[in-house]
């Protein structure tokens, strides 16, 4: 595929800000997460949830230190996106389900130019 | 001086249940008149109860109140096998021992010592493992840098029912941690002791509380050692279940899969899906639950990661026993496979 989608200005998506735009008749999640953009399927690959309206935050992540104390468990500054309707939860990066990568959602890259974004 | 009438408002009949039976009406006139096997509790319906149903299943062949070193060779005779793993009897119970951290220790280790001194004997095929007191980790720990190297110590040993918390705790780690540094597999075995105070209240016959308490508690364990990390934070260790057949386990695959992937981040320390560590793990056959159509029971297997995978265990004595025949009659499986079940399996994960 080549070409690019109009998403908005700039300002039209601001940081915290997503919108849906339509590519090759797929329903695509374009986001602004503190600044960054991603741009990924919209349809969760279990069973068709709206993935783009749930909630982003950081990847947990755990660490085993050593035996007999608790695994140290954080949020990384991996972004992911958890489908509202079951909570299957992806990478925004890279579309990959946290709990099995061999499950992912599309994703596009991002571009700004002029003050307007695209996804490609 | 005064004397009294003194009436003792609590004292202690010893009656047996054949002083009963006469005075019932039948069927338990005839139940309770029958030899069973531990009198005094075991016509309660519990999976620790009458195992030998109102005296139908016999072993004619041996004392059950007492095994001596003895009888081992004529067991594996009896069941026509060339090398056994005997697992401690009373160990099977421990989960009925909570706040007491002591008492298993002290048998845990009075039983290896035993085991070691009178039964144990690999020249001639016959093991036995570490029944791990994990009501104290660090006793269960010494115990197995004790004895972990000896000659004949093939494995630690778990009992799955009354473990609290559930196995896959940190709490566990030490013990975990000492298995995989003597190179022992851990052997999670189910178990009657326990269970009916914390799963199962108001069953009626011990066939339904058998059919579901070592089920139950198999797949309790199996659950927290998953989705806690325990083959992550250990990868050399071998993990293997015992003795609740075999057509739970991709029950278990495909549920914890299908929770895992709406809750990941429940699971952080995970690194593929549950079915995939549990793929990983060995399951003794036993009992074998043999459908009549074969097909089903080859899927099973298929599905937990076919043969290689699968060990053949008898339970002898216990009531429900499987003889070597349940998996060399099998007509699906090829002889490699047969012979894999049979004996490679135990030998490569057990080191026998």
């Amino acid at each position: 595929m080549s070409g690019r989608v109009r998403v908005g200005t700039v300002d039209e998506l601001g940081p915290g800000e997503r919108t849906i735009v339509e590519i090759d008749g797929e329903a695509v999640g374009v986001l602004n997460v503190e600044g960054d953009y991603y741009a990924i399927q919209n349809t969760c690959e279990h069973m068709g949830g709206p993935v783009c309206s749930g909630r982003v935050q950081g990847k947990l992540v755990a660490e085993f230190v050593e035996p007999g104390k608790r695994p140290e468990e954080d949020f990384s500054d991996d972004k992911t996106i958890a489908c509202p309707w079951h909570g299957w939860e992806y990478e925004l990066e890279t579309g990959e389900h946290i709990g099995d990568d061999s499950i992912s959602l599309e994703t596009y890259d991002v571009v700004v130019e002029d003050g307007v974004v695209y996804v490609e | 001086m005064t004397t009294y009438e003194v009436v003792d408002a609590d004292a202690h009949y010893f009656e047996t249940l054949d002083h009963i039976a006469p005075y019932l009406d039948e069927p338990w006139k005839t139940r309770l008149s029958q030899k069973i096997d531990s009198p005094q509790s075991s016509i309660y319906p519990t999976s620790s109860g009458d195992r030998n149903v109102f005296g139908r299943i016999s072993r004619d062949e041996l004392s059950l109140s007492e095994m001596t070193p003895e009888d081992i060779p004529m067991i594996m005779d009896h069941l026509d096998v060339d090398k056994t793993i005997i697992l401690s009897q009373k160990m099977l119970s421990f989960g009925r021992i909570k706040g007491d951290d002591e008492r298993p220790e002290i048998l845990a280790n009075g039983y290896v010592d035993y085991m070691l001194d009178k039964v144990v004997d690999p020249d001639e095929g016959i093991y036995t493992m570490i029944p791990a007191p994990y009501q104290d980790p660090e006793a269960a720990a010494d115990l197995i840098y004790r004895v972990g190297d000896e000659d004949g110590i093939c494995g630690v040993c778990l009992v799955t029912p009354g473990a609290e918390p559930p196995m896959g705790n940190r709490a566990y780690d030490v013990i975990y941690e000492a298995a995989e540094k003597e190179g022992l597999a851990l052997n999670f075995h189910a178990g009657g002791g326990g269970l009916d105070e914390f799963h199962l209240k108001g069953y009626e016959k011990f066939l339904e509380t058998h059919t579901l308490g070592f089920l139950m508690n198999n797949m309790a364990q199996l659950t927290s050692v998953v989705v806690q990390g325990v083959p992550e934070k250990f990868p050399d260790l071998e993990i293997a279940f015992q003795e609740s057949g075999i057509f739970w386990v991709p029950l278990m695959m495909r549920r914890l899969d299908a929770e895992y992937l709406k809750r990941p981040s429940e699971a952080p320390l995970l690194e593929k899906r549950p079915s995939e560590y549990i793929k990983e793990f060995y399951f003794g056959i036993q009992p074998l639950e043999v459908p009549e159509n074969e097909a089903e029971l080859e899927a099973v297997i298929d599905t937990i990661g076919g043969a290689s995978q699968l060990m053949y265990a008898s339970d002898y004595p216990h009531w429900d026993y499987d003889l070597p025949e349940v998996i060399s009659e099998r007509p699906f499986l090829s002889d490699d496979e047969k012979a894999r079940i049979l004996s490679g399996t135990a030998n490569e994960v057990f080191g026998l």
